[in-house]
């Protein structure tokens, strides 16, 4: 379904390509670029751009590795000893309802505007939907599940690694994608507003010197990265839960 | 019910008795790291302040008003692509890119087009949140009963009249839980925007604090947008209570027998 070509999705893009380009043409304002125009700056800055690319995908893969491989064993642990995850879970949904780019100020009033900073952010960021994903998934376990596991006289361990971290696989791995789409929001917003380099810096340079063609141009590629690593984790996350979507379609 | 208060209040003490020992062990520079009753005061004095409350209104105006938008156009696509699917196929590559954007990087070429006034921050916002209640609403619009769709067909109901009298109230419990969404969103789109361009708002206060090194009150304004995030959230529960309770009652049903 996914696989066959969307017809009138590409004409649709197609004309508003077109319409863009006769709108600018005929307005014919340096504030409002053509499409062509846009494409070529994408192509010109390619090496800049390719630079900047680098260092946002490095400050999204190391924050979210790190916030993968704290949030993920700490939401599986407070899951499983329930009157430990009863205590932090306030803490938890106190702290949810804040946005995570109101974490920028403080990250930048303890660590400066380096990498530190921005990856502290990201970090804090991607922790949440794991963390908050891999909890409910432990604890909304089927009852009938773990009857079964301990009626064919599993193990603890057994029934943990067979049994209950399988059936939490689907809300985890969810939580994971989530966590992955906001790394990349954090990252470009961090560098944003503590600007040194990447994409979100290249962003603001271009706005703050009227180049709307690379503002456009750099819009652009964010959202081609985006796109990217969310097709890539919609990819990993089908292999990895494959027999849960096989079990959802019979 | 009141062991569950006891452990969430358990929690909250534990998590102020933390910040309190870091604090006072002074772990961390204490002109960064206020202790509690520093915040605390910080969060008076800021509420008696003359421009909190101005930085306040501006925001939750900006919220609700891109709220509104965002639900309006979202709901209006939905129905359109619900009812003609070509509509949905056509947009659906843009859709999916457009929602893929981080909207504080909207921002930039958004000031070429609307400036810096209100219009801006309310375009990001509802750029920001009127892709989750389009996407859900016409996914929810898509899986309608068969049983209904034919007893409309059979009631001589058109096909508007099927999708605003059947499919549209049946999707509503779908739609409620992507406006909640939403709004995560939209806070989040306001409070990036006013701390990239804004002159006023709490976004604003907050990196113009952080700016100027006076964390008390950077941690204070914090809560301040905490506390927004939980109100928006029961103001919406309890939205949708009054407009989707019986779906709500009939749930709860089901999972009790």
């Amino acid at each position: 379904m996914s696989r066959r070509l969307n017809v009138p999705g590409l004409v649709f893009l197609a004309a508003l390509a077109l319409l863009w380009q006769g709108l600018a043409f005929y307005a014919a304002s340096p504030n409002f670029p053509t499409f062509t125009q846009v494409i070529g700056a994408l192509i010109e800055n390619r090496v800049a751009l390719g630079t900047e690319l680098r260092h946002t995908l490095l400050r999204t893969s190391v924050g979210f590795g790190v916030a993968l491989l704290v949030a993920l064993p700490l939401g599986i642990m407070l899951g499983r000893i329930r009157a430990l995850g009863d205590i932090i879970a306030p803490v938890i949904e106190l702290l949810r309802p804040l946005p995570p780019v109101a974490v920028i100020p403080v990250s930048m009033i303890f660590l400066g505007i380096g990498d530190a900073a921005k990856i502290a952010v990201v970090i804090y960021g991607a922790s949440f939907p794991i963390l908050i994903n891999s909890i409910d998934a432990v604890r909304a376990q089927d009852p009938m599940l773990s009857r079964v596991a301990r009626s064919i006289r599993l193990t603890r361990h057994e029934r943990m690694w067979l049994v209950d971290l399988p059936a939490a696989m689907p809300r985890i791995v969810a939580g994971i994608r989530i966590s992955l789409a906001i790394s990349i929001l954090l990252a470009v917003v961090a560098e944003m507003l503590l600007s040194t380099n990447g994409l979100g810096a290249f962003l603001t340079q271009a706005q703050e010197s009227f180049e709307t063609a690379n503002v456009l141009a750099v819009l652009l590629l964010i959202a081609l990265v985006a796109l990217t690593v969310n097709a890539v984790a919609r990819g990993i996350e089908h292999r990895l839960i494959r027999w849960h979507h096989i079990r959802g379609a019979t | 019910m009141i062991m569950g208060r006891l452990k969430s209040l358990a929690g909250l003490v534990l998590f102020l008795a933390i910040w309190e020992a870091i604090a006072i062990s002074a772990v961390l520079p204490s002109q960064f790291f206020p202790s509690v009753p520093r915040i605390g005061a910080a969060a008076v004095a800021l509420v008696r302040s003359s421009d909190f409350l101005a930085a306040l209104v501006s925001t939750w105006e900006l919220i609700l008003g891109g709220l509104v938008i965002a639900v309006l156009t979202g709901l209006a696509l939905a129905l359109i692509s619900a009812r003609y699917a070509v509509v949905r196929r056509a947009l659906a590559p843009l859709v999916e890119m457009l929602r893929a954007l981080p909207p504080p990087a909207i921002v930039p070429p958004a000031i070429f087009a609307f400036g810096l006034g209100a219009p801006l921050f309310l375009f990001i916002v509802g750029f920001a949140a009127v892709w989750p209640v389009y996407v859900s609403t016409s996914n929810a619009l898509a899986t309608a009963e068969p049983v209904q769709m034919l007893t409309g067909r059979s009631l001589g109901y058109s096909n508007w009249e099927i999708l605003l009298r059947l499919r549209l109230p049946a999707a509503l419990p779908e739609i409620l839980t992507a406006v909640k969404l939403a709004a995560g969103i939209a806070l989040l789109a306001v409070i990036g925007s006013e701390m990239l361009a804004g002159s006023s708002g709490l976004g604003y206060l907050l990196y113009n604090a952080a700016f100027t090194g006076r964390s008390a009150d950077m941690f204070a304004i914090m809560f301040v947008v905490g506390v927004t995030g939980i109100l928006l959230q029961v103001v919406l529960l309890q939205a949708s209570k009054a407009l989707v309770g019986w779906h709500m009652s009939l749930s709860a049903m089901g999972e009790a027998q």
